[in-house]
Parts: C-alpha cells; structure tokens; sequence
C-alpha cells in the first residue's frame, strides 16, 4: 500500500521533469521570452508576485467570487428542478430555458452579462450559469428516475408527502446532486476566470492574466496560468473531499 | 368484500374480464399460474390500481400491503423502515426478536429470506384494517414460514395471501380462489 503510494508520487514527479524539460528545450529553441519564456523565469516571476498584495488580493477576491457563483448555481438549480419536478408549468417554463443556456457560447453571456450589471458581478454570474444546468439535471433526472415501486410503497403505507419527500425522493436525488456537485467545480473556476479575463474586475486573477498579455509580459502571463491551475486542482480536491464526506453523513 | 363484474387490463394485455367473487370470510388464498393475475388482484383490492370496469364493493380502507419485491427503504436501517409505517415500538420490536432480525442492520445486509421477513413484520406493524400479501413465504425455510403463519393468524384481520407453495393454503386454513 505505501510502497503503491511512493510509486505514484515518483511517477507524478518524474512525469512533472519530463515536461519541465521539454518546456525548456522548447524555450532555449524559440530563444524569444515574450512567446515562450523558460520554466525558471515563470518561477522567478512567479516568486515575486506572491511577495505582492495584488496578488493575494487578486486572488482571494476570484476564490470568493467563484465559489459564490458555484453556491448560489447550486442552490438555484435544486431550487429549480424541485418546481420543474413540482409544477408541470414550472416545467414547461423552465426546461426550455436551461436548454438554451445549455446552448449558447459562453462568450456571448459574458458579454451580454457585462451589459446587463457591474463587472465584478459578471464572473460569479457566469459560474452560476455553469452549475445550474448541470445540478438542475441531475436532479431533475435522478427525480424522474426514481423507482416505482418504492413511490408504490410510500402510497401504500399512507407516506404523507414530508415523508415521501424526505424518505423517497430525497435520498433518490441525493447522488446526482453530489455527481453535478462535484463534476462541475472545474467548469465553474475555468468559466469564472475567462469571465474576468473578459471583464476586468479591479481584483481579479483573469484581469491580471489580461493585463500580462497587453504589457506582453508572457512570464507574468505563464505565471498567473499556473496559479489559476494549481488552485483550480486544490479547490476540486477540497470541494470533492467536502462533498464526499458531507453527502456521506446525510445518507447516513 | 365482493367483487362484482371486474374488468382490468394492463394496456392490450387483458388480465381479468368480468370478474366477480364473494370474499365473505375472513382468509383467503390466491392461487393459479404465473402472470394470472394474483398480485394484480391484491393490488386491486388493496387501491393501488383502479378497475376498468366493475366494482369491489366493503374493500379494505387501509390494507397492510406486503409487495412481492421486499421495497425496503435502502438508505435506512431495518428498525427505521418499519418505524416509518407505525408507532408502535414495542410490537416492531417483540416481531424483530420472533423473527431473528437485527433491526440495526441495512436493507443491502439482509438475505433473501431475512428481507421477507421485514417486510412482513413491516405489514404486520402498520394500522391497516386488512394484510394483503403476496409471496410473503419466499427464501423461508418451513420452520420460519410456520412462524409467519402464527404471526398472520395471530393478527385476526381479513386476509388475503399470494402463495406458490400449496402446503401453506393449508397450514393457513384459508378459503382458496384458483384464478
């Protein structure tokens, strides 16, 4: 088991020099910094923006804006799939609404979405916008989904519509939130971040990604994408971990 | 009870045409082939499905159903199952220890035979009026279908009971229907 777990690490390490060094053969190769700097000038970069108050700020201010977004994304889905799966009308209504979310380009509601509020709320609007579709069907599905034969049961005994609720639908429903849940933490990050890139906050790690590339500072640019990947991994390990052991204890 | 003129059909498939039974005693057995009709027949006396046509007229008002799948709760424990349908604790819990059940165990550790069992104790706890139950006997070794069979009998409700092993119309002492 713990030689298993060394081997893993190992292997991740050495897999993480191999393209180290294939990203400096392909920087000494180019020989130009500004369209691909090599490793160490991103790390040194990289070491003087933390030592920075922008950075921090930058940074804890996109956290919170994305996690916002990925929450209420969450909460308005289940909020939707319970009248979609409610009121045949709310169905009707919404269903058709979710499918052209589903449809349109990101890019276009980030700039409708600039029209329509201040940019500092057009990120978090635009991780809600990921999540919600995702949780609204799996729920609305896993609902749909549910046996028969237990609805069967519950009338049978009289369930009052609490009890079916909480007996029935609800631990039905329970594994496709916590698949929606987890599956689109990533979506919401990744679409959070090219929001900012788009609408510039005035704290934002997609705004400091835009400014690198006007300044044509490709260091600072490579700099900040590793930021943005390295929390964007931390924050679906922590959130999956969260997750697991939340849905775990109301299935209990 | 009676049934009168009953016609029922799942879509194409006509399962009972112009049915009609006089259910004046208080045990009953239903008997015939598979895919006859039986467990419709329990779920049309117990108003889980509607007739087409006809009537059951004095049918039970609130039946204590036991399903031919076990359909128990999976995300709960066997004591909370049953907990679900009654009140009465000290019952649930005197039918536990008659039966051998562990009532902290989870539907996914119960054998074939052990998840009968809740089920019926599940039947047997509810309120009902009536115990409509259908194959109630499956995975059950003798010893513990004469167990079942004390505990149906002891309840002294109106009953009627879906079973293929013909030794148990007779330890149950029931009026048998053949469909």
């Amino acid at each position: 088991m713990r030689s298993d777990k060394v081997n893993r690490i190992t292997k991740t390490v050495l897999a993480f020099l191999f393209w180290m060094l294939v990203w400096e053969l392909c920087a000494l190769k180019v020989g130009k910094e500004l369209i691909l700097p090599d490793p160490f000038a991103v790390f040194r970069t990289l070491g003087e923006l933390v030592t920075t108050g922008k950075f921090w700020l930058s940074t804890l201010t996109t956290i919170l804006r994305i996690i916002a977004g990925y929450l209420l994304g969450i909460i308005l889905g289940i909020l939707f799939s319970v009248l979609t799966c409610t009121f045949k009308t709310a169905d009707a209504l919404i269903s058709p609404l979710i499918r052209i979310i589903r449809a349109t380009p990101v890019a276009s509601f980030i700039i409708l979405a600039l029209l329509w509020m201040g940019k500092n709320y057009v990120p978090l609007f635009m991780s809600l916008l990921m999540v919600l579709p995702i949780v609204w069907g799996n729920i609305t599905e896993a609902y749909r989904n549910t046996d028969e034969r237990l609805i069967e049961m519950g009338r049978a005994y009289s369930f009052s519509r609490m009890k079916m609720f909480l007996y029935i639908y609800v631990p039905s429903v329970l594994p496709g939130l916590k698949a929606a849940c987890m599956t689109s933490v990533g979506l919401a990050w990744k679409s959070g971040i090219a929001a900012e890139v788009l609408s510039q906050p005035k704290f934002a790690m997609g705004s400091q990604l835009y400014y690198s590339k006007i300044y044509l500072e490709t260091a600072s640019l490579f700099a900040w994408t590793e930021v943005v990947i390295i929390l964007s991994f931390l924050i679906e390990k922590i959130f999956k971990y969260g997750f697991e052991k939340l849905f775990a204890r109301i299935m209990k | 009870m009676k049934i009168e003129h009953l016609s029922f059909a799942y879509g194409d498939k006509i399962i009972f045409k112009d049915l009609s039974l006089d259910l004046d005693g208080k045990l009953y057995s239903l008997t015939g082939d598979s895919g006859v009709g039986k467990t419709t027949l329990l779920k049309l006396i117990g108003g889980l499905l509607v007739p087409d046509k006809g009537n059951i007229t004095d049918a039970p008002r609130t039946p204590s159903f036991m399903f031919q799948e076990d359909r128990l709760l999976p995300w709960i424990n066997v004591r909370k199952n049953i907990s679900l349908v009654t009140d009465d604790t000290e019952k649930m819990e005197e039918l536990l220890r008659t039966l051998d059940i562990d009532g902290d165990l989870m539907p996914t550790e119960l054998s074939g035979g052990m998840a009968r069992r809740v089920a019926l104790i599940r039947a047997l706890c509810y309120r009902g009026d009536a115990l409509l139950l259908d194959e109630p006997f499956n995975g059950m070794d003798e010893k513990l279908t004469d167990k079942c069979i004390e505990l149906i009998l002891k309840e002294d409700k109106f009953t009627v009971v879906s079973a293929h092993q013909s030794e148990v119309h007779v330890k149950l002492g029931s009026q048998i229907i053949h469909l």
